[in-house]
């Protein structure tokens, strides 16, 4: 149930036309996700603020930005009820188009460059099925999710920098894409996640597990990419 | 003061401003694009309330580690030269190893050494995390024995180079 509630909460949101307004005191609603604040101040204050969202239920990906420096999804990011203040700016990393709202193409195009959809073997039994309960599901399931939100990529520290590196949605789409017997692209996309572009890149600054509005760990698929290509995909 | 010795400090004070705008043109990325969270006083709150915002102590180390790593390589430059002064101009090294014995000497040894502890700590953490497989707290566990290991032996260090200073 939402409550009205006579706390307002400064907002600071980074605008791309520097003539607009950056600054406003919304009143507060309890629970208020980062989103309802945003949707007040397009209905309250100012019409022309550039964010964007769709589904509203973590689904789409569309409305990731960051909240005080942190990637989040604004439609599921509650604000603390002891907040007062907050800073909202657009992904890093990214080409801003308007206000908090970026274009997608850097992170799409390495999303690309891994192959993101299953080629099947050739010959497989329909349905080709892996088993609940075999070690293969238990790498494969808790990778899968993904809603390429991009706010891995903006937390990484290297892929945003726009240095060549694919970022932890492909490497960890790769991964679980390697990992699947069903499968036949896995040897060319391990040589592609192995190569100078790929895994080494990765420092460990663990930005994308941390942010993961889906609780995914792509250092994790990392980390398993680099044993890969010492010990050999598992088969 | 010799010439040698002037173009030492000369080489040195180098050093210290490439250092200096290493580390500026690494924060004002980092501000800029490093994609972390920024650095305020809701931050600490943040920070003992939940795991994944200690997430972000990873993302410091990295900073600090690239850091240290340039400080410890520019020095390593400019020391190569003052060894290498021994091979063909044996006083001028005396001249210039005289210096390694100033105060402000010691105290830059000091900060040197804090660098190369760092660094190499948080290399070895890095390393384990791969071999050892480990997820985000883990490390940062290994993070703060780094830190630790860093300041304990830092500290030692510090007061062997700076007890001259005080005999
Ligand atoms: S609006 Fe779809 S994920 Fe937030």
């Amino acid at each position: 149930m939402t409550e009205p509630s006579s706390k307002k909460i400064r907002v600071t949101v980074s605008r791309s036309d520097p003539g607009t307004e950056r600054t406003f005191l919304v009143e507060r609603i309890e629970p208020m996700m980062v989103l309802d604040l945003l949707i007040a101040i397009q209905r309250e204050h100012d019409p022309s603020i550039g964010f964007r969202y769709s589904c509203r239920v973590a689904m789409c990906g569309t409305c990731t930005l960051r909240m005080d420096g942190r990637a989040i999804l604004a439609c599921q990011t509650p604000l603390e009820p002891d907040r007062d203040k907050v800073r909202l700016d657009p992904l890093a990393g990214l080409p801003v188009v308007r206000d908090l709202v970026v274009d997608m193409k850097p992170f799409f195009e390495e999303w690309a460059r891994v192959k993101p959809y299953l080629e099947p073997v050739e010959g497989l039994d329909e349905p080709a099925r892996i088993r609940p309960d075999s070690p293969e599901r238990q790498i494969i399931d808790p990778s899968l999710d993904c809603i390429t939100c991009g706010a891995c990529y903006s937390s990484c520290g290297i892929a945003d920098h726009k240095r060549d590196f694919l970022g932890p949605a492909a490497l960890n789409r790769a991964m679980l894409l390697i990992a699947d017997s069903r499968d036949a692209a896995g040897a060319e996309r391990l040589d592609a996640v192995t190569a100078s572009d790929g895994v080494d890149r990765c420092h460990y600054i663990y930005g994308c597990s941390a942010v993961c509005p889906k609780g995914l760990d792509p250092a994790a698929a990392i980390r398993r990419l680099r044993r890969w290509r010492l010990e050999g995909r598992p088969r | 003061m010799t010439l040698a010795q002037a173009l030492f400090v000369v080489a040195l004070a180098g050093v210290l401003v490439a250092v200096v705008g290493f580390g500026f043109v690494m924060v004002s990325a980092a501000a800029r694009s490093g994609g972390g969270s920024y650095l305020s006083t809701g931050l600490l709150r943040r920070l003992q309330r939940s795991p994944e915002e200690r997430a972000e102590f990873n993302r410091w180390a990295f900073y600090a580690h690239r850091f240290t790593g340039f400080a410890v390589f520019a020095f390593l430059c400019l020391h190569i030269v003052d060894i290498s002064l021994y091979t063909f101009a044996p006083g001028a090294f005396d001249e210039v190893h005289v210096l390694y014995g100033w105060t402000s000497m010691r105290i830059f040894e000091c900060g040197l050494l804090f660098a190369i502890l760092f660094h190499t700590f948080n290399g070895l953490r890095i390393l384990a995390i791969d071999f050892a497989d480990l997820g985000s707290r883990a490390s940062r566990g290994l993070l703060t024995g780094a830190v630790v290991l860093t300041v304990l032996l830092g500290l030692g260090g510090s007061a062997v180079i700076m007890a001259p200073v005080f005999a």
